[in-house]
């Protein structure tokens, strides 16, 4: 039942198939070929039923008009009625089924669009918001139309068109063949231009859009910037000029979308007009009864109900590309680290260190870390000091296995971390990032990814034994409290809080602390200090990575990153 | 929905002409639906009845090629008109969202989820599209087909109209019944979309984090979950939305087929012509057509709406600051005193006041330090002297006149601003720099790049100061955009310049260089100095302490009587400080 129908057929089409393609999007999504089969079925059965509805109405008054007894009528009549039922039944089930099936599969592609992010970040890739936002809500909203628009009209219409020209074909065979070139002409020339005419414009609005998304995220973040340094006019007017730019390529979409919808009416209109000709013909000639003529125009009205929406597939199976492209273009990227694929337990004892470690993020970048050697033991209190930028916030991703070095090893306990599974890394030493991040929820929450099954008692004592007990008292919410978005309904000091007590609570054998300090006043930066470290548990071993030195006096020992190498402080 | 719509249709010629010209459209169809039922009911009813051979009937079928030419246009005409007008009206709300956030709340941004609101300003046009092609066309057919239809088809055989009569105005009373629901539902789905881009983003925004503490798997799941849920409720309004289809659907379909029931017997009975007959059995589906593709597109209409009033949302929000009709001329900061008078602030719809009862002046040419915990309220005391807010009670006043007499644009103009987190534009770092800076001299640039510590940073990058920064380009450490914005402020030489924490997120070396770099910023120059550290509320002038929200006495810092008095005035000041918490602590 899991397998798709998409995944049988990009497996039979190799590996090489990735989710920058449709097939690779539809393999991952997983359609299941059950549901697929049977919204195909359901929509080609509803267009049957209102071709026979529209069919039996033009036998029945044809047969009437001969005035034949009122009860030879009978079965016409409720045979109409029948048709209008399954009609409107079936097509309420096959959108139900068609849905079903767009969105479980874009539920599972938004998780597995993380889930192959997760390794990239931080280090492959750059977690820009807007980007990866546009990329998100736009590229996968745009996937929905490929289950909707693209996936199930086409057998459709196949199956619905099949069924149609053979009853045609049994009345007559001309109208058959002229019915059958209608369909044709319809069913490639209306998609394949909107298609083409769609290509270059769906290509062009999505940089124009990323583009426009991301000057307007600066006008909204950096607007009160803009505005007091005057720069305001000259975003707006660069903003209403990608709007015109986006809204010239969108004309032309427009005017390809409109272009197809006309020449798929007309496509339709002329076959109809075609088919009537030729039945009146088939009629004056006797090849046809003249009670089947009005069954003949009806049921060519009916297929066209079919074939019409391929046009629209087509478009939508563009712009789906281009999106799964995109797509593709961010996860198609390889991981920093690599994978141990036979891991080694994590011997529980010892230190953690860095030997001969040299790292840079490629080989045209600056080396960020020449030969780097140091050592944390349990229980140690150690400041790694150094100006922004310097790269000390290098080795804290190197030491949580976010990064591998280039040269050198990182050891835990005597064994080299790209022996063992990331993960138990991460959860022998444990980092705090540098900005004290909180996501967008309570307090609570934020605290609990340290520790899942931490509960209220707990999360008080750490909050109180990081200075903010009588903080969370005057909460009317207490730890239900809402951080705002990314902490900012708290004071940088609250958020630095929060951020050290969440790395307290992992009660892991190694913290680290990237700039803990760095939006406090120089008390609290003391007593956070002070805390950090009398209030770590002792046999944690602690590295306080500052550009701070005025506490340094309070550590064991000091370090400092000078031009890429790690020298003792001061 | 509908007041949304209203406005959206209400607004602007965009809209108007757009309705004008589907309007002409929608006559043109309905007329055309009829001449096409017409000729061919003429022509099967010819060589059926009348055993016509084709070359007879050959007039007439050009004519219905005519037809289908015509209908194919007007198709294509709806469908342009529609999605034509959708994207003016779109570049005519953004060029209003873009107002709206530069000009009349410059200070609201940093409460708005920006990604989920440019992705309504962009992205929203697509389901606007659908709104103005799909859907509004249908309406008007529905006010215009049913009708003509209704009145042809009385002429060909009343007892039909009379069927149509009653099952059409049926569909209208089921449509609201269901419609409401739906409508509630659709936005329900629309705000489930919107917290799950916010969710998604700030999920991936923290991955690091998550990744550090080994939630990002947990973090898979949530999102699974999240999209669960969002699947629920789509499949909710969904089936609400299909429900309403079905019924139209049946509606139309038992229509249709009653209608041909009714001229079967009529006929069989010789009650009625063959070829009237046909006429109305070919007019039936199309008069219900209109209706069903309403139902069918009412989601998707509902979807662009949704997008729209995402949008309205902000602009409803009234301005944070107000221009004056009249606007005095603005004086400058230079020779005008600048003065705080009883100022109370506080957010609209929030009780506590940030400011309250804050009084202070800032003399032309003189630096003034705001020292206090973060949280005390010095930025809000920034913003106001900025005009980036305006004061909820009391007033701030330059040059004796009142900040609210000018206009905001050319007190701007005047002002430079260094916040505590500078925003880092999508741009090059020159560009970045050169901020609202009007003179681009290359030495100047090299002074201020020098003076803020930034030029190791320009040399390490492979493109210099051109390399792309913000989103999407390099990324910078929070030291490197406070030595942007300070930069930036450099290069502008504004009277007043209002610096936020400028040494906050530096090492002590760079914190010596900045200081000495806002010492020469200050020369000549009014500046407001938002700090909580001593050593640097130390190079200002006078000193103010600020805390909760209300402003201690101003302590000089006299520059003559330095180092030794004003040094031991700002530790006297932070020692009376602490002492003032140490009792009220305990």
């Amino acid at each position: 039942m899991a397998t798709g129908s998409g995944s049988a057929a990009a497996a039979a089409a190799g590996e090489s198939t990735r989710s920058n393609s449709l097939r690779g999007i539809l393999r991952e999504g997983g359609v299941p070929r059950g549901k697929f089969v049977l919204a195909v079925t359901l929509s080609a059965a509803a267009v049957l039923a209102g071709a026979a509805l529209l069919g039996t109405s033009g036998y029945l008054i044809s047969k009437a008009a001969l005035q034949p007894p009122i009860l030879t009528l009978t079965v016409a009549i409720v045979g109409v009625r029948a048709f209008g039922v399954a009609r409107a039944v079936l097509r309420y089930s096959e959108r139900i089924v068609t849905h079903d099936i767009a969105l479980a599969s874009l539920a599972r592609l938004r998780s597995r669009f993380f889930a192959r992010l997760v390794p990239l970040v931080p280090g492959g890739v750059r977690a820009g918001g807007a980007d990866l936002l546009s990329a998100f809500v736009a590229d996968v909203e745009a996937l929905k139309d490929l289950y909707v628009r693209v996936l199930v009209p086409p057998p459709a219409a196949l199956l619905a068109s099949v069924a149609i020209l053979i009853a045609c074909l049994l009345l007559l065979p001309t109208v058959a063949a002229a019915l059958c070139a209608g369909i044709l002409l319809s069913a490639t020339l209306a998609p394949a231009w909107s298609a083409w005419l769609a290509r270059s414009g769906a290509q062009r609005q999505a940089p124009a859009r990323a583009e426009l998304t991301g000057e307007l995220i600066d006008a909204i973040d950096g607007g009160a910037e803009l505005v007091t340094s005057g720069a305001d006019a000259k975003l707006a007017s660069q903003i209403e000029r990608s709007g015109e730019r986006l809204r010239t390529i969108q004309m032309r979409d427009s005017f390809a979308g409109s272009a197809a919808v006309a020449l798929s009416s007309l496509i339709g209109g002329l076959t109809v007009v075609a088919v009537l000709a030729l039945a009146v013909a088939g009629s004056a000639d006797g090849a046809l009864p003249g009670v089947a003529i009005a069954v003949l125009l009806f049921l060519a009205m009916g297929v066209f109900e079919a074939v019409n929406p391929l046009s629209t597939a087509a478009q939508s199976a563009e712009h789906s590309r281009t999106a799964a492209g995109r797509i593709g273009d961010v996860l198609d990227r390889e991981s920093p680290i690599v994978r141990a694929s036979e891991p080694l337990p994590i011997p529980s004892v010892g230190a953690l260190e860095l030997s001969g470690v040299s790292f840079s993020y490629g080989d045209d970048e600056p080396m960020l870390l020449r030969d780097a050697d140091f050592v944390l033991q349990p229980g140690e209190r150690v400041a790694l000091i150094g100006p922004s930028g310097s790269g000390k916030s290098t080795i804290a991703n190197l030491l949580v296995r976010f990064l591998d070095p280039t040269a050198g090893s990182v050891t835990l306990g005597g064994t080299d971390v790209r022996l063992v599974d990331a993960d138990a890394v991460r959860r022998a030493v444990r980092l705090e990032g540098q900005t004290g991040f909180l996501f967008t929820t309570t307090i609570r929450e934020n605290l609990l990814i340290a520790k899942p099954d931490a509960d209220d008692a707990d999360l008080t004592a750490i909050l109180t034994r990081v200075g903010l007990g009588d903080w969370l008292a005057s909460l009317p919410k207490g730890l239900e409290t809402l951080v705002g978005e990314h902490g900012d309904n708290l004071s940088g000091g609250q958020r630095q809080r929060i951020a050290f007590a969440r790395g307290l609570l992992a009660q892991s054998r190694f913290l680290i602390l990237d700039e803990p300090t760095a939006q406090l006043d120089r008390e609290n930066a003391d007593a956070l200090i002070d805390a950090i470290i009398g209030d770590t548990p002792p046999a944690t071993g602690v590295l306080v990575i500052t550009h701070d030195d005025r506490s340094v006096d309070q550590f064991d020992r000091a370090l400092a990153l000078k031009g890429g190498h790690l020298v003792s402080y001061p | 929905m509908n007041a949304t719509a209203r406005r959206l249709l209400r607004g602007g010629n965009a809209a108007r002409s757009m309705l004008v010209a589907s309007g002409l459209l929608g006559a043109l169809t309905a007329i055309a639906i009829v001449a096409q039922a017409a000729l061919m009911a003429y022509v099967v009813s010819e060589a059926f009845i009348g055993g016509a051979e084709l070359a007879e009937l050959s007039m007439p079928l050009i004519l219905l090629a005519a037809v289908a030419l015509l209908r194919a246009l007007l198709a294509g005409g709806f469908e342009l008109t529609g999605r034509l007008g959708a994207q003016r009206v779109m570049a005519r709300l953004r060029g209003r969202l873009v107002r709206h956030i530069l000009v009349e709340r410059p200070n609201s941004g940093q409460g708005e989820r920006s990604g989920e609101l440019a992705a309504a300003a962009v992205q929203g046009v697509d389901s606007l599209e659908t709104y103005f092609a799909k859907y509004l066309p249908q309406v008007i057919l529905t006010a215009l087909v049913p009708p003509t239809i209704l009145i042809v088809a009385a002429f060909n055989n009343w007892p039909s109209a009379i069927v149509l009569l009653i099952t059409a105005p049926l569909i209208p009373v089921f449509m609201i019944l269901i419609g409401r629901s739906a409508e509630d539902a659709t936005r329900l789905r629309w705000q489930a979309l919107s917290l799950m881009s916010a969710h998604f983003l700030d999920v991936v925004r923290g991955l690091p984090t998550l990744r550090a503490h080994g939630r990002a798997d947990a973090q898979q799941e949530t999102i699974e979950r999240v999209g669960d849920r969002f699947k629920e409720e789509t499949m909710g309004t969904l089936r609400i939305a299909f429900t309403s289809a079905l019924v139209l659907e049946l509606l139309a379909m038992i229509g249709t087929g009653l209608v041909a029931a009714v001229v079967g017997v009529q006929l069989a009975e010789g009650a009625l012509g063959f070829q009237a007959g046909l006429t109305v059995l070919l007019l039936a589906p199309e008069l219900y057509q209109p209706f069903r593709q309403v139902g069918a597109q009412y989601h998707a209409a509902a979807d662009g709406v949704a997008a729209a009033e995402r949008i309205y949302a902000v602009l409803d929000q009234p301005p944070t600051i107000s221009a004056p009709t009249r606007p005095l001329p603005t004086p400058s900061p230079a020779s005008g005193e600048m003065r705080f008078e009883g100022v109370d602030f506080a957010y609209p719809g929030h009780e506590n006041a940030v400011l309250r009862d804050v009084s202070f002046s800032l003399a032309p040419g003189r630096s003034l330090a705001l020292l206090g915990e973060s949280g005390a309220g010095k930025s809000t005391i920034a913003a106001l002297a900025l005009r980036l807010l305006d004061p909820s009670e009391g007033r701030v006043i330059c040059g004796g006149v009142d900040l609210r007499d000018f206009d905001p644009q050319k007190w701007h103009a005047i002002t430079a601003w260094v916040p505590q987190r500078p925003h880092i534009f999508a741009s090059s770092l020159r560009e970045n720099i050169l901020l609202g800076c009007r003179k681009n001299s290359k030495k100047a640039l090299d002074v201020a790049l020098a003076v803020v510590g930034l030029e190791e940073l320009v040399a390490a990058l492979p493109n210099g100061l051109e390399t792309r920064v913000g989103d999407g380009g390099r990324e910078l450490s929070l030291g490197e955009r406070q030595r942007v914005g300070l930069a930036r402020a450099w290069m502008r030489s504004s009277p007043l310049i209002v610096l936020d924490e400028p040494t906050a997120y530096l090492d002590p070396a760079a914190v010596h260089r900045i200081q000495r770099a806002i010492t020469s910023l200050a020369q000549g120059r009014t500046l407001l100095l938002i700090t909580h550290d001593t050593s640097t509320a130390e190079l200002a002038d006078d000193v103010l302490l600020v805390r909760d929200g209300r402003v201690g006495a101003i302590a000089g810092n006299d520059r003559a009587s330095r180092p030794a008095s004003g040094r031991c005035l700002v530790r006297d000041i932070s020692d009376r400080l602490e002492d003032q918490s140490a009792s009220e602590a305990t």
